[in-house]
């Protein structure tokens, strides 16, 4: 159906993909689902595969999005939280924990290998979060979200959000520093 | 709070992984989606769009009781029009009964009586005579609470026109004219058994997940579905051109309009593990006298043949996410 015609005050347009730029949009979104996959999942290839899943899923229903585009990012997101519920749910030890930190970018061997060891030792902290806690540090940190969102995204308080954030990050700074000594 | 080494974590995705998802990006967007096949089953749902718009109507914005989102339940997608409160107003005053206009009294067997209630999932599936779709995430506490089964019914009456060209008259539209066939014809309208799963928290967050078949609606063949549906926009409040215009554009055989009033509700398009959705929510306050003061979101969706909606007091993100695990 296309409602291009119809009086835009009053309708909903429901062709509006043709005029956004995919290209602005996937740069700008693309860091943030990365990231958050990434933090979701402490694994690089995984996180790549995931951002893959969810982006054709997004794409593949893009023309069904209205222009608002604000949201678009949110939309992704929730896509993102999905793809990573399934995949945590089916999930099976698939890579071993010392290949976690499979990091990407970088031509210099020495500096990829030091983002390695680092995000391998962060991705064995994550891992010993519970699930929720562990969800909102990736929400925050990979996705780069206020406490607000994810307190809206969650279903919890602002304030309980900021509380079980500050918690968990005081415990992974301190097994950080830990491992760092 | 010292946060820094995970601030200096995020990394910028592999260049090459980053070029290579664009790429195939790209090919999905050269892909343009296909244009909707045409209905061929004689099966319409201009009746049922008339229907609905004015059941609809009669709430202020989308009724969120599970039992009232059975209105809904017509055809596999969803579009929307706003309407202003004036008009809910006036037709409110007129104690419109939709279902009586094309229907007459024999809209009362569509109405299968009260609901079973159930507290678990198995008899209710016996009652229902299907499995339904459950959701694998709740949100906020959410747990199951109570199971409706209300059975459909079928009702078949010739048309007496009556009801609907006075209602014409009253509104003043009267630049249309009753489709040729429709006065004397049979009309057939087939509403299947729906199953509602209640869900509750112990904070006062609440949803309910409705399904069940697309209801059927048969009008005399050679009926112009279009021009029953274009007085049915009329109805709700549209300008002429407006409601001419929209009337050629929508696909009344496969589209349930659902009119919103402009004042209490916003509305988008959402996509629902792939399905296309509709996301209505009410805003606090706007509820009008006879319906609950309370905020609240619905999203419609259809899937193999099954409609759903899921209402509840949740916000968007919650809702969304709930919606997406129905499986």
């Amino acid at each position: 159906m296309d409602f291009t015609h119809a009086a835009p005050a009053r309708w909903w347009p429901l062709s509006p993909a043709r005029d956004v730029d995919w290209d602005a949009l996937y740069a700008e979104q693309l860091p943030r689902v990365y990231n958050y996959l990434r933090f979701r999942v402490g694994n690089v290839s995984v996180a790549e595969d995931l951002t893959s899943v969810t982006f054709e899923k997004a794409w593949a229903a893009r023309h069904r999005y209205r222009r608002d585009l604000a949201a678009f990012g949110t939309w992704l997101l929730v896509i993102a939280r999905n793809v990573a519920i399934d995949h945590l749910r089916a999930r099976r030890p698939l890579v071993p924990l010392e290949h976690a930190a499979e990091v990407a970018g970088g031509d210099d061997p020495a500096q990829l290998a030091e983002q390695r060891a680092e995000f391998g030792r962060l991705a064995r902290l994550l891992d010993g979060l519970p699930d929720r806690e562990r969800e909102l540090v990736a929400l925050k940190y990979g996705a780069g979200w206020t406490n607000r969102a994810i307190a809206k995204a969650v279903g919890l308080g602002e304030s309980n959000v900021g509380t079980i954030l500050h918690r968990t990050i005081q415990g992974l700074r301190a097994g950080w520093e830990e491992g760092a000594s | 709070m010292d946060d820094r080494f995970l601030q200096d974590q995020r990394r910028d995705p592999d260049p090459a992984f980053a070029r290579g998802l664009r790429s195939r990006l790209r090919q999905v967007e050269a892909d343009e989606p296909p244009r909707r096949a045409p209905v061929s089953a004689p099966l319409l749902a201009a009746a049922v769009a008339l229907m609905a718009v004015v059941a609809l109507v009669v709430s202020p914005g989308l009724r969120l009781q599970a039992e009232a989102l059975l209105d809904l339940f017509r055809v596999r997608e969803f579009a929307v029009v706003q309407i202003d409160e004036t008009r809910a107003e006036q037709l409110r005053a007129r104690k419109f009964d939709p279902g009586s206009l094309l229907l007459g009294d024999s809209r009362h067997a569509l109405e299968g009586g009260p609901a079973q209630t159930f507290t678990s999932l198995g008899p209710a599936i016996v009652a229902a005579g299907f499995t339904p779709q459950t959701p694998e995430v709740l949100p906020r506490g959410l747990a199951l609470d109570t199971i409706y089964v209300h059975r459909g019914g079928h009702a078949r009456s010739q048309v007496d026109t009556q009801a609907l060209r006075q209602l014409m008259d009253a509104f003043d539209v009267r630049e249309l004219k009753i489709p040729a066939g429709l006065e004397g014809g049979t009309v057939e309208v087939s509403v299947p058994t729906m199953l509602a799963q209640s869900f509750r928290s112990p904070h006062s967050a609440h949803a309910a997940l409705v399904q069940g078949a697309s209801p059927e609606v048969s009008l005399p063949k050679g009926v112009d579905i279009a021009a029953l549906g274009e007085i049915g926009l009329r109805l709700v409040g549209l300008e002429r051109s407006e409601a001419h215009r929209l009337a050629a554009s929508i696909d009344w055989r496969s589209t349930l309009v659902v009119p919103v009033l402009a004042s209490a509700t916003s509305f988008r398009q959402v996509d629902v593990r792939g399905a296309r959705g509709l996301y209505v929510e009410t805003r606090q306050g706007d509820a009008a006298q006879g319906a609950r003061a309370e905020s609240g979101a619905a999203v419609l969706w259809t899937r193999d043949g099954r409609v759903y909606a899921l209402a509840g007091n949740l916000d968007h993100i919650s809702l969304m996410q709930m919606a997406e695990s129905v499986r």
